[in-house]
């Protein structure tokens, strides 16, 4: 298992923000620390400010900038392109892994989010 | 055009509540028969919120939920948190959980391919109503506490 810097994690609830971190931290991956954002545009605003991001985790269906826009300005961006992305998301109806798939990434985790689905996208990574 | 058939948008929709219940809360949900109406006095103890789904039809799933089975969620949730934490977040998971009941029941009613879009979960307060035609509505037992699902069509939105 791969150990991560600084793990940034985004999704207007906090709620899932805190699920999410502990089915990462019971997954058995090892990192420095933790980063939140509740969107797209925060979650730009960190990834500008904060060095050492190493992976993402990003839900979908976020107010202010969704996670599908924000993770194509992430791979737009030179200094953030090879960040490895895992998606989140409420829905499981094929064309959002589509949709990630076109953008290079391959993990999508269909919530409730659960160490075992954690441990295997992080796997991928 | 897509449609909800009563009988299986029902039946999906209680096992969907189920299997969300389950994994996220570790509370056991089932079906009861005939309609369960929390007494008078406990009115002021619910939570009531509704998600839209916007493709690939339009409709509404509402849940009405008792402060009891919000705080048993908080205690398998926010089991590590401090209490203002626990409080700070009350709301926000029973939002979340509709949003994912709202997502497990749409991708395994309509199957993998079509695509699907939910609006942000909110609360209805006061005497708001649920919007549009009642499709079905489920009265489902949360280990001794009722807990109310609705589905309803939405002909027009503006």
């Amino acid at each position: 298992m791969r150990a991560f810097n600084k793990i940034l994690i985004v999704d207007d609830s906090p709620t899932s923000r805190m699920i999410i971190q502990r089915c990462i931290q019971m997954s058995g991956a090892e990192t420095e620390g933790f980063l939140f954002a509740e969107n797209g545009i925060d979650a730009l605003s960190l990834l500008d400010e904060q060095a050492g991001i190493d992976l993402i985790v990003s839900d979908i269906n976020m107010p202010k900038m969704d996670g599908q826009t924000f993770i194509r300005l992430l791979r737009n961006k030179s200094d953030t392109a090879s960040i490895p992305v895992i998606v989140t998301s409420s829905i499981a109806d094929g064309s959002i892994e589509a949709q990630m798939n076109k953008l290079g990434i391959h993990s999508v985790i269909k919530k409730p989010v659960s160490p075992e689905k954690m441990l295997n996208a992080l796997e991928g990574e | 055009m897509y449609t909800l058939d009563p009988a299986k948008a029902a039946h999906v929709l209680s096992h969907s509540v189920s299997s969300v219940f389950a994994e996220t809360a570790f509370i056991d949900v089932s079906e009861v028969t005939g309609s369960r109406d929390l007494p008078a006095h406990e009115q002021g103890e619910l939570r009531r919120s509704l998600i839209d789904v916007l493709t690939p039809l339009s409709c509404s799933i509402g849940m009405k939920i008792s402060t009891v089975i919000r705080d048993r969620i908080l205690d398998t949730l926010f089991t590590e948190c401090p209490e203002h934490e626990r409080k700070k977040n009350a709301e926000d998971a029973l939002l979340e959980i509709l949003n994912i009941i709202a997502g497990t029941f749409l991708s395994a009613y309509f199957g993998p391919g079509t695509e699907i879009q939910l609006s942000l979960p909110r609360y209805l307060y006061l005497n708001e109503e649920e919007p549009g035609q009642e499709i079905t509505r489920l009265f489902l037992d949360a280990e001794g506490e009722i807990l109310e699902v609705s589905l309803h069509s939405i002909r027009y939105r503006y």
